[in-house]
């Protein structure tokens, strides 16, 4: 190949200009972002996981879960995120500083979770238990997070799933989620991202012929 | 017909002429066949030059004026500190006061039996008098909450319109390194629980000291004395 060495240089000038715009441009910008103190609520947000909901961070990851969902909630006025109970204000950048790997998604052939814990609507943690246990339209039924066991020579546990008609587990037995499936739980009912930071308050929009 | 006079075998060589004519040709410039390379059409430069153009002027449309803090591309630029929360001065004192003045004061504003005034007029009120009480106890909500029996104390005697006996008793105790004074032991006691304490007077007299007590307590006027 003639100037082979020139193609190639070129190619890695082209591909560092890539990254170095994409990767070091957006450190820049966002690197060096703090959690909001507010001295009002005396808190700092962000708030960090707990270990648990760590743990079913990694079970969500693992999952694919972001798939289907999303954990980025859009502004009022562009989508209807918020007419769907899905968040009163945009996600920002803020909101994942603790995230070890942030969880964007997507597609939404599922619902955001971005604020499922501070649904209008409460989920508790049966809820999502049996949700997972039994699917729901699109969703699939992840039953391998759930084991049968047999109450023949223990007490009941308190986790156990209260399931009817061919759901039901069978006479003696009862189905508990996993470790993975409390971890996972534990997790979802944690995503609270309804703080509003500053950059996140809705601002009027420029007016005709004004300077944007 | 031999072969000596075929006149194809007798045709002149090739002349100087046809030679350099025919070596010209050969010397022209020739197009890359090989190489398949070809001059790209000149349209093309326009294409991409639209497609600059329109990349440029879509970035600098929805930018969001290359800040990483402005998520609404709509939005006019902000500054810094415009986005900044308003401390509600309500909301702020009513934490502090859970988290300093509610020991002594309760939640409710309500003072306990036999100790410092009433905080309620403090709470609902205004004027000269609360502001002086949100200086005076200001400094509290520090990293000294641990101190706070250590704080009342020093509060009760500045509470007092003026140095009295109480306050000399305290103050000699404290020299010493003790508590409390005894006296002001039983005396506190006998306030706090209607005159139950050991060293108390029995139940339904009044007590002397308990009358200064409150006679004290008469003179500490929230909006004058605080």
């Amino acid at each position: 190949m003639r100037n082979g060495f020139l193609f190639f240089l070129g190619l890695f000038c082209a591909a560092l200009f890539a990254w170095a715009g994409i990767v070091l441009g957006s450190h820049a910008q966002l690197g060096d972002l703090r959690p909001y103190v507010d001295e009002t609520e005396g808190k700092a947000f962000p708030l960090r996981h707990s270990g648990i909901s760590q743990q079913g961070q990694l079970v969500y990851d693992d999952l694919g879960c972001a798939t289907c969902h999303t954990q980025q909630v859009r502004r009022p006025g562009f989508g209807s995120d918020k007419e769907r109970g899905w968040g009163d204000h945009q996600s920002v950048a803020r909101d994942y500083i603790f995230e070890m790997r942030v969880q964007l998604g997507e597609s939404r052939l599922g619902p955001d979770l971005a604020n499922l814990g501070a649904r209008k609507t409460p989920y508790d943690a049966e809820d999502l238990y049996k949700l997972l246990y039994t699917g729901s339209g699109s969703m699939p039924a992840y039953k391998f997070l759930f084991e049968q066991r047999s109450i023949a020579d223990r007490q009941p546990s308190d986790d156990a799933l209260r399931l009817t008609g061919n759901l039901a587990a069978p006479a003696g037995q009862e189905i508990v989620p996993t470790p993975r499936a409390r971890a996972l739980v534990a997790y979802l009912l944690s995503l609270n991202h309804t703080y509003e930071y500053p950059e996140a308050r809705p601002v009027e929009p420029a007016k005709e012929g004004e300077h944007k | 017909m031999s072969d000596q006079h075929d006149p194809r075998l007798e045709q002149p060589g090739a002349s100087d002429d046809s030679l350099l004519s025919a070596h010209e040709t050969e010397l022209l410039p020739k197009p890359d066949d090989r190489g398949h390379y070809r001059m790209a059409p000149l349209i093309l430069l326009f294409v991409f030059s639209g497609i600059i153009f329109y990349a440029g002027t879509y970035l600098n449309e929805f930018a969001g004026h290359y800040k990483a803090d402005v998520f609404n591309e709509d939005a006019p630029p902000v500054a810094a500190n415009a986005g900044a929360p308003k401390i509600d001065p309500m909301v702020l004192g009513k934490r502090n006061y859970d988290t300093v003045c509610a020991t002594c004061h309760q939640q409710n504003g309500l003072r306990r039996r036999g100790h410092l005034s009433a905080a309620r007029e403090f709470r609902v009120g205004h004027g000269f008098g609360r502001s002086r009480h949100s200086r005076r106890f200001a400094r509290f909500a520090g990293p000294d909450h641990g101190r706070r029996q250590a704080i009342r104390h020093r509060a009760h005697a500045r509470l007092r319109p003026r140095p009295g006996r109480r306050l000399q008793l305290e103050r000699r105790a404290n020299r010493r390194g003790a508590d409390l004074h005894p006296r002001l032991v039983g005396q506190r006691r006998r306030a706090d629980h209607g005159g139950s304490g050991e060293r108390g007077p029995p139940a339904g007299r009044p007590a002397r000291r308990l009358d200064g007590r409150r006679a004290l307590e008469v003179r500490v006027r929230p909006h004058s004395a605080f």
